[in-house]
C-alpha cells in the first residue's frame, strides 16, 4: 500500500517544473477523475530563479471502507506558500572573519545545477589594505589602514589578483533543490593555499583548516546587484558551533568562471574559431559554463626562424604580440597558429612548467595548421589533409591544448577534448564507431568537466599553479554524498541491442547481491520506486538525464537482499528533462543509477549499457520518429495511459502506422486500451490484436499485460488470445520465472 | 649486453623498478600498445605523470619518442636487456621498466 503518491517531474524536481508544463487535455467528465495522476511535464527546464509559487496540501487520509482518495488535484492553499532555491551561476561571495576588523575576502561561489542536485565551490582572495596618506596642511594623524571597497557586483564575475589567493572551499553541503523555508545550512571546509616562495612556477600546498558550516539566510540584495532575490547572508561557524565570521553571497552571473582566448596566427595559419558545425569557443564555454570571448588579434605574425617555431619562439610571441598581459585582471588564455611546430606535429602546450621564460605557467599553446594528416586508414575523412584546412579537428586540437593551459591532462576514457587526437582517430577503427573526425566527441570528459568548473581557481586559471599539479593533492569540492554500494551489482542490459529512430528504449535492470552476507537494498527497481534514475550519453557525447516522472513511496522500500539474490526490473526510456533521450542516430551508453538513504548517506550503485540507434529507414519512417521525439507528451502518455494526453496519444497514432516504429509502441497502445478511462471499458480484443509477435516488450511489460488480461473481466476470448501471445513471448524470458508465473496464471 | 629492441618487444605493460627522484614524473606502469599507443599510470590516481597518454615510435634500437603530457614528443635514449626497458631522458636521468605481460 503506497505510503504516499507524488507526481515528479521526468527528470526533473524542481518546483518550477511542477508548475508550468500544460499538457492539452480534453475534458474529463468520468467519475474516475480524481485518479487521475496531474500529468505534468518537464519540457523544457525553465530559467533561474524558481519563481515563487503555490504547493499542493498535503493529502487527505483515506477512510475505512472507501475507495482511497488520491491527491489529483488538489486545492491551492492561500495564501501561497514560498519555493526557494539556489539559483545556478556565479555569486559574488564576501567573507569576514570575527574580531578581525582589517581582514575581509572577496571571491565567487560557483553553484552548477545538474540532474543530481547541486554541486558548490568557491575561491577567496584576500582584499588589500592601504594606509591614508598624510596631506600636508593637515594634522598629522597616525598611519590608518584601510579595507579597499570590494569588488562591484554589477561588473559581474571579479578576476582577483593572483598574490591575494587564500582559500579554496569545498562545499560539502548546499540545498540541492528546493525549500520552503528562508534559509538553509551551507557546509564548506576551508582549504588554505600557500604559495611556494619565489615565481609562481614553484606551485605551492593546500592545508584543510577544517569544516564550517554557516546557517544562509534570504535577504534583498545591497545595490548593484543584478537579482535582488538572490542574496544570502549567515553567520559561519566552526566544527566547535562557535561563530568564527560572517559569509555573505549574491547571484551576479549564469555562467560560473570567464576568460578570454587570444588568437594570433601567421598569415598562412587558419583561425581555430569553430568544428564547422556550429560548435565554436561560446559553445565549449557554454558546456562547462564559462563565459568565454574570443579575441582574434594579430593575423600577420612574423615567423622568426623559418616555418617551423620552436617552444622559446613561441613564448617569445606570446609575451610581444599579446593584447594584454596581466593575468591578475583577466583570465587571458593565448593560442598561437603557426605552420610548423619543431616539438610536435599539430599543438602544443609549450608554457607548461612556467620555467621555459618568464616563470609564469600555463599561459599559451600553439597549434600547427601545415602537418599533414597521414593517409593511414585511422584518419578516415581528414587522410592527407592540411590540417588547417581540417576544420574540426584543428579546432579540436586547440581546444585540447586550450585545456591544457586550463590545468588539464590527457583524459582518454572517452573521445572528449582531453584524450589525444592520434588515440581518437585509433578508435575510429573500432567495431560500430565512427569515421574519423565524426567520433570525436565534441565535450569534456565528466572529471574533467567537473574540473574545469569546481577546482580551485589558483589550478585553473592562468599563471596559477604549474601544469604538472597532481590532481590528487588538490581539493575539488565533491559532487554529493554518495557512497558507493560495495558488493551489490547492477546489470543493465538492453531488450534489443538496436532500436530504430523514435522509438522507446527498454532496459531490464538486475541487482545482485555478490556477497556472502545478507545487503540492505532497494526492494523494487521500478521507475516509480523512487531509487532510480540517471542519464544517457548521445554520439556526440552530449550527456541527458533522466528520473522517474510518478513516484510512489513505499511503506517498506528495503529489504535484506540475501547472499547471491537478485532483484529484478524493466525501464522504457523516450525522455528526459532535457528532451528525447535518444534524438539521433548512432551509439548510446545508459548508465542507470539505482540509490538510497541509508543511515543519512546516500548509497549508490550504477550500471550502464549500450545501445544503438538505427537511422530513418525512409522518409515516412523519419516523420514519425520526429513526430513521436518532438512531442513532450509521447512520454506522459506512455508512462500514465489514460485518453486524455490527446498530443501525446495522437504522437503514439502515427508512430503506430508506421511499419518500422509500429512493433515499438504497440504495447504502449495496447496498455492504454487494455486499461479502463472514465466511462471507457477496458478493451481486451483492441489488446490482443495490438500484441502480434513482431511487438517489442520488456519481462515487466509482459507481466504488466497478463495482469491486465488477468483482471479484466469479460471477452474470454481475447484474454485467451492475449494468453497465448504472452506465453510466447515468455517462453524466451530467462530467469524471469515470475513473469512466466503470471503469464501461467491467466485463465 | 643490451638485446636489440624491435616494436612489437614493446608491447604490453611495464612497471618501473626502483628509481631516482628525477624519475618521479613518469609512470608507475606503462602500456605499449598496437598501433603505436601507449598509457601511463601513476598511484594515487590524480598524479601527474610526464607520459600520461599518447603515442610512441621506435626510431631505432636505441631511440624512443614518446609524445608527453603537454603534448611534445620527446625522444629517449632506450636499451633492453632481457626483461628490463633502460630510459636515459634528456636531463640525464635513468631510470627502468620491467616487463609484466
Amino acid at each position: 500500500m503506497p505510503r504516499t503518491v507524488s507526481v515528479v517531474a521526468h527528470g526533473l524536481t524542481r518546483a518550477s517544473d511542477l508548475m508550468t508544463h500544460k499538457p492539452r487535455r480534453v475534458p474529463m467528465n468520468a467519475p474516475r477523475a480524481d485518479l487521475i495522476p496531474n500529468p505534468v511535464g518537464p519540457f523544457p527546464p525553465l530559467p533561474q530563479p524558481l519563481p515563487e509559487v503555490p504547493i499542493p496540501q498535503p493529502q487527505p487520509v483515506p477512510q475505512p471502507g472507501l475507495e482511497p482518495l488520491q491527491p489529483f488535484p488538489v486545492p491551492f492553499p492561500w495564501p501561497p506558500l514560498k519555493f526557494r532555491s539556489v539559483r545556478c551561476g556565479c555569486y559574488l561571495l564576501n567573507y569576514k572573519p570575527s574580531g578581525s576588523p582589517l581582514v575581509t575576502y572577496d571571491g565567487t561561489l560557483r553553484v552548477e545545477c545538474h540532474g543530481s542536485g547541486r554541486t558548490a565551490s568557491g575561491d577567496l582572495y584576500q582584499r588589500p589594505l592601504i594606509w591614508l596618506p598624510w596631506k600636508p596642511g593637515f594634522p598629522p594623524i597616525p598611519s590608518s589602514p584601510l579595507l579597499l571597497p570590494g569588488p562591484s557586483p554589477s561588473a559581474g564575475i571579479p578576476i582577483l589578483s593572483r598574490g591575494r589567493y587564500r582559500y579554496y572551499l569545498r562545499v560539502t553541503q548546499i540545498l540541492e533543490y528546493f525549500t520552503i523555508g528562508t534559509s538553509f545550512t551551507l557546509g564548506f571546509e576551508m582549504w588554505r593555499f600557500t604559495k611556494s616562495a619565489g615565481a609562481w612556477s614553484t606551485g605551492g600546498a593546500w592545508t584543510n583548516e577544517g569544516t564550517f558550516t554557516a546557517l544562509m539566510s534570504w535577504q534583498a540584495a545591497p545595490a548593484g546587484y543584478p537579482s535582488s532575490s538572490d542574496y544570502l547572508a549567515g553567520d559561519v561557524k566552526n566544527s566547535s558551533g562557535t561563530v568564527v565570521g560572517r559569509l555573505t553571497m549574491g547571484w551576479i552571473s549564469a555562467y560560473l568562471r570567464k576568460a578570454t582566448v587570444e588568437i594570433d596566427r601567421v598569415s598562412q595559419s587558419e583561425s581555430p574559431l569553430h568544428n564547422g558545425a556550429g560548435v565554436d569557443w561560446k559553445a565549449i564555454g557554454d558546456g562547462i559554463g564559462w563565459d568565454i570571448t574570443v579575441d582574434q588579434s594579430d593575423s600577420n605574425l612574423v615567423e622568426p626562424s623559418g616555418e617551423s617555431w620552436s617552444d622559446a619562439e613561441c613564448h617569445a610571441a606570446m609575451l610581444a604580440r599579446r593584447d594584454a598581459s596581466n593575468l591578475d585582471a583577466e583570465w587571458r588564455y593565448h593560442v598561437l597558429c603557426v605552420r610548423r611546430l619543431d616539438s610536435t606535429s599539430r599543438g602544443i602546450m609549450y608554457d607548461a612548467y612556467g620555467g621555459d621564460s618568464n616563470n609564469v605557467p600555463r599561459e599559451g599553446c600553439a597549434i600547427a595548421s601545415h602537418w599533414t594528416v597521414p593517409t593511414s586508414a585511422e584518419w578516415g575523412l581528414v587522410k592527407g589533409v592540411r590540417f588547417g584546412t581540417a576544420t574540426s579537428p584543428y579546432f579540436r586540437t586547440a581546444v585540447h591544448e586550450t585545456g591544457h593551459a586550463m590545468g588539464l591532462y590527457h583524459n582518454a576514457s572517452d573521445n572528449g577534448f582531453m584524450n589525444t587526437t592520434d588515440v581518437i582517430a585509433n578508435n575510429s577503427l573500432s567495431p560500430g564507431s565512427a569515421v574519423f573526425p565524426n567520433n570525436v566527441q565534441w565535450s569534456y570528459h565528466a572529471d574533467d568537466a567537473k574540473r574545469l568548473r569546481h577546482i580551485p581557481d589558483i589550478y585553473v586559471r592562468p599563471g596559477g599553479t604549474p601544469f604538472g599539479t597532481s590532481y590528487a593533492t588538490t581539493p575539488i569540492s565533491p559532487t554529493d554524498m554518495e557512497l558507493s554500494a560495495e558488493g551489490l551489482l547492477l546489470t543493465v542490459t538492453s531488450v534489443h541491442a538496436s532500436a530504430p529512430l523514435g522509438a522507446p528504449i527498454r532496459l531490464n535492470l538486475e541487482l545482485t547481491n555478490t556477497t556472502d552476507e545478507p545487503v540492505p537494498a532497494p526492494a523494487s527497481l521500478s521507475m516509480k520506486s523512487g531509487f532510480v534514475r540517471g542519464h544517457v550519453t548521445d554520439p556526440a557525447g552530449t550527456v541527458r538525464t533522466f528520473s522517474p516522472i510518478i513516484l510512489c513511496v513505499e511503506d517498506h522500500p528495503m529489504v535484506r537482499l540475501k547472499p547471491r539474490q537478485g532483484i529484478r526490473s524493466s525501464m522504457t526510456l523516450l525522455r528526459g528533462s532535457q528532451g528525447a533521450l535518444f534524438p539521433m542516430p548512432g551509439a548510446y551508453r545508459v548508465q542507470v543509477e539505482v540509490h538510497w538513504d541509508q543511515g543519512g548517506v546516500e548509497v549508490v550503485t550504477t550500471g550502464s549499457a549500450d545501445v544503438m540507434v538505427s537511422s530513418a529507414s525512409d522518409d515516412a519512417h523519419a516523420q514519425a520518429a520526429l513526430k513521436v521525439l518532438s512531442t513532450p507528451d509521447t512520454l506522459l502518455t506512455l508512462v500514465v495511459g489514460g485518453d486524455h494526453l490527446v498530443d501525446g496519444i495522437e504522437a503514439i497514432h502515427t508512430a503506430l502506422k508506421n511499419p518500422v516504429l509500429r512493433p515499438h509502441y504497440a504495447y504502449i497502445e495496447a496498455k492504454r486500451l487494455g486499461e479502463r478511462f472514465g466511462t471507457r471499458k477496458a478493451n481486451l480484443k483492441a489488446v490482443a490484436d495490438l500484441l502480434d509477435e513482431a511487438v517489442v516488450m520488456s519481462p515487466a511489460e509482459i507481466r504488466r499485460a497478463a495482469e491486465l488480461a488477468k483482471h479484466e473481466a469479460g471477452d474470454g476470448a481475447a484474454r485467451k488470445a492475449i494468453a497465448k501471445k504472452l506465453k510466447h513471448k515468455a517462453a524466451g524470458l530467462k530467469g524471469d520465472e515470475e513473469v512466466k508465473a503470471v503469464v501461467e496464471s491467466i485463465q | 649486453m643490451p638485446q636489440s629492441l624491435a616494436p612489437h618487444d614493446l608491447f604490453g605493460r611495464w612497471e618501473k623498478l626502483q628509481h631516482p627522484p628525477c624519475a618521479q614524473r613518469y609512470p608507475d606502469t606503462l602500456e605499449f600498445r598496437e598501433r603505436g599507443l601507449y598509457v601511463g599510470r601513476s598511484e594515487p590516481p590524480g598524479t601527474f605523470s610526464l607520459w600520461d597518454t599518447g603515442t610512441f615510435e621506435l626510431l631505432d634500437p636505441q631511440h624512443l619518442r614518446l609524445s608527453t603530457a603537454n603534448d611534445a614528443l620527446v625522444t629517449y635514449d632506450v636499451s633492453w636487456q632481457q626483461d628490463r626497458l633502460t630510459f636515459v631522458d634528456a636531463d640525464g636521468c635513468e631510470f627502468a621498466y620491467r616487463k609484466m605481460t
